[in-house]
């Protein structure tokens, strides 16, 4: 048991941050040194809780790592009871009429008080919007999007850098998560509909699935069918697994999810052959989150 | 495109944030002065409800229409459906659903569909004012305000669950304190303003966690922060006790319906038990009010919420 917790410790490490160093010495100085321990092993152990209490829900994959979403950190932070004030939020504009809001917080727990920014640009692919002109999809300008979506947004982002850091939930691995809270990759990156057993069954008609990551590389290739009609296959590459399209649409999606790092949500169906792509979609992330 | 897709595209096109020159009667059950200030004077950074909110709330115009239907077929006259309301000394706006014309008198309604979860929690007019979510809690306010401008004396909240088509109806009687406080936050309101002056926000965390002014109000969270107790024993004794939950409420369940069957048999011999009852007399004081206010006393007693917050 004992050497569990030491392991279970050996995961998180603080990450304190006091705002000021006072010159002391002698007694003071080891009591200072005390606190600093007790603070440190608070944070720790809220910290593990803090993993146990999340469900796969709360999480998202970005780039291969387990990454909590603001809405489990604030369920977090209420439940610990984490306080901050947020400062009023600078807007910069950017070229092309894109604008950018960053907040900055003070988050504090347990005696120790970090800072942390959130900023979102209108450039994000998410706050996007288009027009479909004949089937094909057109980007609307900076103006038609909404400021208030992207403060509100550079806020949540805010809000969830402040607690995630304070309470050292930014670099957590699988394993961690596996060991700690009990969540497995599959539970995150898989939203599967229906009854697996019936996909297995090769003579039910396959139950689309749902994956939600990062874009790592978008493929094509050309060649002619047995009746020498030209087709172009387009392969999307999300972690270790490969979806395949021939719509160009999709294709030029997960193009633009790949460059801007944005996460897509690919609805698939599998059969002897692969998965086969039903619809992509960009920007599932919740606005706020980082990415 | 999938067909959805495009569905929710179009939703998502018909939500627009539009500017706000009054206070809206449906709004004013909201009791933070300082949200109401900024719905007035930054309401274009609002944050706006997404597709999935918006496909309810279609949904809702349609039910709207179905009751208006059924209560045609039902032969009960509506007159003045939706018609706009306007206090301007308060600088209060709406519109009401309708009024029923019941036994010569005019009644000022509200239709509202809601999920069948909602429709069983709702039984009065109180589940309402007490309400689990923020938008059930501005009902009473808006019938409320309906009521006053109209000199009613009561109204009626008509519910229909979504799924089953069933109805619920809440009535209300006139209630001049809540009136009072509406008006009075409505002039708040008001006067900020006038004043150009922003009003500290309320704190209460039913109204301000889903907030969509949280971005430009700021409120500062102050935590309370929690205390780690390392005690395996204490731990364990509560994971026992959720252990037994489920058999004292099926202990409680069959306690109830034995005294149920069992109820005025003096003597039974049933299975391997014998049971034997009599009728107990307990005396009562109905004592007025008034006199019992006299002999109040007050006591406390520490008030725990056990809550399971991991599973493993």
């Amino acid at each position: 048991m004992e050497q569990e917790r030491e392991q279970e410790r050996e995961i998180v490490e603080a990450e304190v941050v006091d705002s000021s160093i006072v010159p002391v010495a002698g007694e003071a100085l080891v009591e200072l040194a005390a606190q600093a321990e007790r603070r440190v092993e608070a944070i720790n152990k809220i910290k593990q809780y803090s993993l146990r209490l999340t469900q796969p829900g709360d999480w998202i994959d970005q780039n291969g790592r387990p990454y909590l979403q603001v809405s489990g950190a604030e369920k977090i932070a209420r439940l610990f009871g984490i306080s901050w004030r947020i400062d009023e939020p600078i807007r910069e504009e950017l070229e092309g009429g894109h604008f950018i809001y960053t907040y900055k917080g003070y988050f504090s727990l347990a005696g120790a008080e970090i800072e942390a920014i959130g900023s979102r640009s209108s450039k994000d692919p998410f706050f996007k919007r288009y027009i479909y002109v004949n089937g094909q999809r057109k980007e609307l300008p900076p103006t038609e999007i909404d400021p208030g979506d992207v403060k509100k947004a550079a806020y949540t982002n805010c809000i969830g850098n402040g607690i995630t850091r304070l309470l050292g939930l930014r670099n957590i691995s699988y394993d961690d998560l596996e060991k700690v809270a009990g969540i497995k990759r599959e539970q995150i990156t898989h939203i599967r509909y229906g009854d697996k057993t019936k996909q297995d069954d090769s003579t039910t008609p396959a139950e689309p699935q749902e994956i939600v990551g990062e874009v790592v590389d978008v493929r094509m290739k050309k060649g002619k069918t047995k009746a020498g009609k030209d087709y172009t296959l387009y392969t999307i590459i999300v972690g270790n697994d490969q979806y395949k399209t021939f719509s160009e649409t999709q294709a030029k999606i997960a193009k633009e999810a790949k460059e801007t790092g944005t996460p897509v949500a690919i609805r698939f169906t599998s059969d002897s052959y692969g998965h086969n792509i039903e619809s992509i979609e960009l920007g599932v992330r919740e606005p706020g989150e980082e990415g | 495109m999938t067909i959805v897709e495009k569905i929710m595209e179009a939703k998502q096109k018909k939500i627009k944030q539009f500017p706000v020159h009054s206070n809206r009667a449906s709004d004013l059950g909201h009791p933070c002065v300082k949200y109401h200030v900024l719905n007035r004077t930054r309401w274009q950074e609002k944050e706006l409800h997404d597709a999935n909110l918006q496909a309810i709330f279609d949904l809702g115009n349609e039910y709207e229409q179905i009751i208006m239907k059924e209560l045609n077929e039902a032969g009960i006259p509506v007159i003045e459906q939706q018609r706009p309301f306007e206090w301007r000394e308060y600088q209060i706006t709406g519109h009401i659903d309708g009024k029923l014309l019941i036994d010569g008198k005019t009644i000022p309604f509200d239709a509202k569909s809601c999920s069948p979860f909602v429709f069983d929690y709702i039984q009065d007019i109180k589940s309402l004012v007490n309400g689990k979510y923020p938008y059930l809690r501005k009902y009473p306010t808006q019938l409320n305000l309906y009521m006053l401008m109209s000199n009613s004396e009561c109204g009626l909240l008509l519910f229909k669950n979504k799924v089953s088509g069933q109805y619920k109806e809440i009535w209300m009687d006139i209630d001049y304190e809540l009136g009072e406080e509406t008006l009075k936050r409505a002039e708040a309101i008001n006067r900020h303003l006038a004043e150009g002056t922003t009003p500290e926000p309320i704190d209460d965390p039913f109204w301000c966690n889903d907030c969509p002014y949280v971005h430009v109000c700021l409120p500062p969270m102050d935590g309370k922060e929690v205390e780690i107790l390392d005690d395996d024993k204490v731990a364990a004794m509560l994971d026992r006790m959720d252990e037994l939950k489920p058999f004292v409420q099926e202990y409680y369940q069959i306690d109830d319906e034995l005294k149920r069957i069992l109820e005025g048999k003096e003597k039974v011999l049933i299975g391997n038990w014998i049971i034997t009852g009599k009728w107990i007399e307990k005396k009562s004081y109905d004592i007025p009010a008034e006199v019992r206010e006299k002999y109040a006393t007050v006591t406390r007693y520490w008030k725990r919420n056990i809550e399971k917050v991991s599973v493993d």
